[in-house]
């Protein structure tokens, strides 16, 4: 019995030796025990599919696993997955290195002890191989992404140099490229775990894009085809609303940069997407941001702090201090106001209070200010004074 | 890729000024031009030093709005500016909340801190890091991870909302006039 899975395990490590992969594996080791055989990474992508020919079965790219399948400690676990309509039994043998990389499914209700051997053997050679496969993502990705980041920060030798190097991996930047820069709205999971999973959808929403990693967030260059007239900010904008609709356990942020014609612009596209980014977060702007819709708040944002603070002591003091004092909320009702356009129906229900205790309110910061709202300068200054207390943290 | 930022220790610091004069001595050649300046920031209740360069911001402004490129960022997070290409508009300088590139009336030309790129390069110090007898500024190698027990701003030192400047503080002695704060930043007392 020994002799035979040492043969097997011997039969393995050759197969690995002459590239067999992980395909490779899942075969082997159907041919050994007999049944189907699947290997699936962590995302749950499967990677291998291997089934007897008289059992003719075929299976979707990806499967759902059910949630007890990570948190039991048994091993095989039994689990019961749905592909194509129709539902089977599988055991499932998570693949680990410090944390579960990947699982190994066998399409049966029972296996014998023997067997198990075999598919041990065969879960240490997928472990090596899926490792193995990471290392080379991982480096390629790094390759990547400081080509990205010398783009991103004007860190090379001339446009030429740009193009050829670009040429290398298959990116033409003699088109204009749309800069979008995303950021996760938690903190965790970190970028490194979820960035297969975006690079996927991203490319299947934006095809041609580029996509790299520089911090903790993730940079989308979206090439924009010269001959052919399109709004691209509605493109950013349906490429966002599909995208955060299809990752709801991810949700991001997008700022996104102007459109320059020529790539050696791209660095400060770059800048500004980050910097819409930014003030998105700040003056809790909805949807993308592009840089260019900004408005006056790019006038606010490289002011110096006690300049912040003093402007909007000074529009807004003594309703700041009627806050303090009687702790009104005037200049939260004020904020609700002004942001959703003056609609008193809109704002009296995000505010939850009435018509008339939303005019009050309106006429007791106009009598604070000494002025009235129907003045378009005092608007102006009221609203750009809400947005720095907005930016500053004040509301 | 690793990010080279500067750690500095006021608690360490007594305003020698080694470190503004290494400097100007690194960069004889240019006019006399120095990039390290202390700013001695005054409290309530006591004063501490500052030594203050460029902190090779994350979202460098001084990057966006040249017209002329002649700013880039090296892999190692170095922010250089190449004043052959510098044409001395002065946005850079305006556009800096920390005052870091200055224009020279010698050159009419803007340069600042380059980290001292070609010691770093060659195994050595920046200078000003290398003269500070009481090892209060230093050189740390940022990966992912903040330097233990640090944090990003102090008073005096500048508006750090935007840029994300890469200069860290710590504090080895406790400094009269600071509080700590919430979330590991320091305050004026109250």
């Amino acid at each position: 019995m020994t002799k035979e899975i040492e043969i097997f395990a011997n039969k393995i490590a050759y197969a690995q030796v002459d590239g067999c992969g992980i395909q490779g594996l899942g075969r082997i080791l159907m041919q050994k025990i007999k049944k189907p055989v699947m290997i699936i990474d962590k995302f749950r992508k499967v990677i291998s599919w291997h089934s007897p020919y008289e059992q003719n079965i075929s299976m979707e790219e990806k499967i759902t696993l059910p949630s007890m399948v990570k948190d039991s400690e048994e091993i095989p676990v039994s689990a019961m997955i749905v592909s194509k309509g129709k539902k089977y039994n599988f055991l499932v043998w998570p693949i680990h290195k410090e944390k579960i990389i990947g699982y190994l499914l066998i399409l049966h209700r029972e296996i014998s002890d023997f067997e198990k051997n075999f598919v041990n053997v065969t879960c240490r050679a997928v472990m090596i191989e899926m490792s193995k496969k990471q290392e080379l993502y991982d480096s390629i990705q790094e390759y990547k992404d400081d080509f990205i980041r010398d783009i991103l920060f004007n860190n090379y030798d001339g446009l030429d140099t740009a193009l050829r190097s670009g040429k290398l991996w298959g990116w033409d930047f003699s088109m204009p490229y749309i800069v979008m820069v995303l950021e996760m709205k938690m903190d965790k999971p970190s970028i490194d775990n979820i960035r297969p999973i975006f690079e996927e959808k991203i490319k299947s929403l934006c095809s041609g894009s580029i996509i790299g990693k520089v911090g903790s967030t993730l940079v989308v260059l979206y090439p924009v085809k010269k001959n052919i007239h399109i709004d691209w900010k509605e493109t950013v904008r349906n490429f966002y609303d599909k995208a955060s609709g299809q990752l709801l356990d991810f949700p991001f942020y997008i700022g996104v940069g102007k459109l320059y014609s020529t790539p050696n612009m791209l660095y400060r596209s770059y800048q500004q997407a980050k910097v819409a980014l930014e003030l998105r977060e700040l003056s809790r702007l909805e949807g993308a941001a592009f840089f260019d819709e900004l408005g006056t708040v790019r006038l606010f944002y490289n002011q110096s702090r006690q300049d912040l603070e003093e402007f909007v002591d000074e529009i807004l003091g003594p309703i700041i201090q009627y806050d303090k004092e009687k702790d009104a909320k005037l200049l939260f009702t004020l904020w609700e106001y002004f942001r959703v356009n003056t609609n008193m129906a809109v704002a009296t229900k995000n505010l939850y209070i009435h018509v008339n205790t939303l005019r009050y309110r309106l006429k007791k910061a106009e009598e604070l200010l000494e002025k009235s709202f129907d003045n378009i300068e005092t608007k102006f200054n009221v609203y750009g004074a809400l947005k720095v207390a907005v930016m500053l943290g004040n509301i | 890729m690793s990010q080279w930022q500067f750690l500095f220790d006021p608690s360490l610091c007594i305003g020698c000024r080694a470190c503004e004069i290494a400097c100007r001595n690194e960069f004889a050649d240019k006019e006399g031009e120095q990039w390290r300046w202390i700013k001695d920031v005054e409290l309530e209740n006591g004063s501490y030093y500052l030594s203050l360069s460029c902190n090779h911001c994350e979202n460098p402004e001084c990057f966006r709005v040249c017209p002329e490129k002649s700013y880039r960022k090296r892999r190692d997070g170095i922010v250089l500016h190449d004043a052959k290409l510098c044409t001395g508009c002065g946005n850079c300088v305006r556009a800096c909340p920390f005052g870091v590139p200055r224009y020279s009336f010698e050159t009419n030309k803007v340069d600042k801190c380059n980290f001292c790129y070609h010691r770093l390069d060659n195994g050595l110090l920046p200078a000003c890091i290398d003269a500070c007898m009481n090892n209060a500024l230093k050189l740390v190698h940022k990966d992912s991870v903040e330097p233990a027990g640090s944090f990003s701003t102090l008073p005096g030192f500048g508006d750090t909302l935007f840029t994300k400047p890469t200069t860290r503080f710590i504090l080895t002695n406790n400094l009269s006039g600071l509080s700590e704060k919430k979330g590991g930043h320091y305050d004026k007392r109250d």
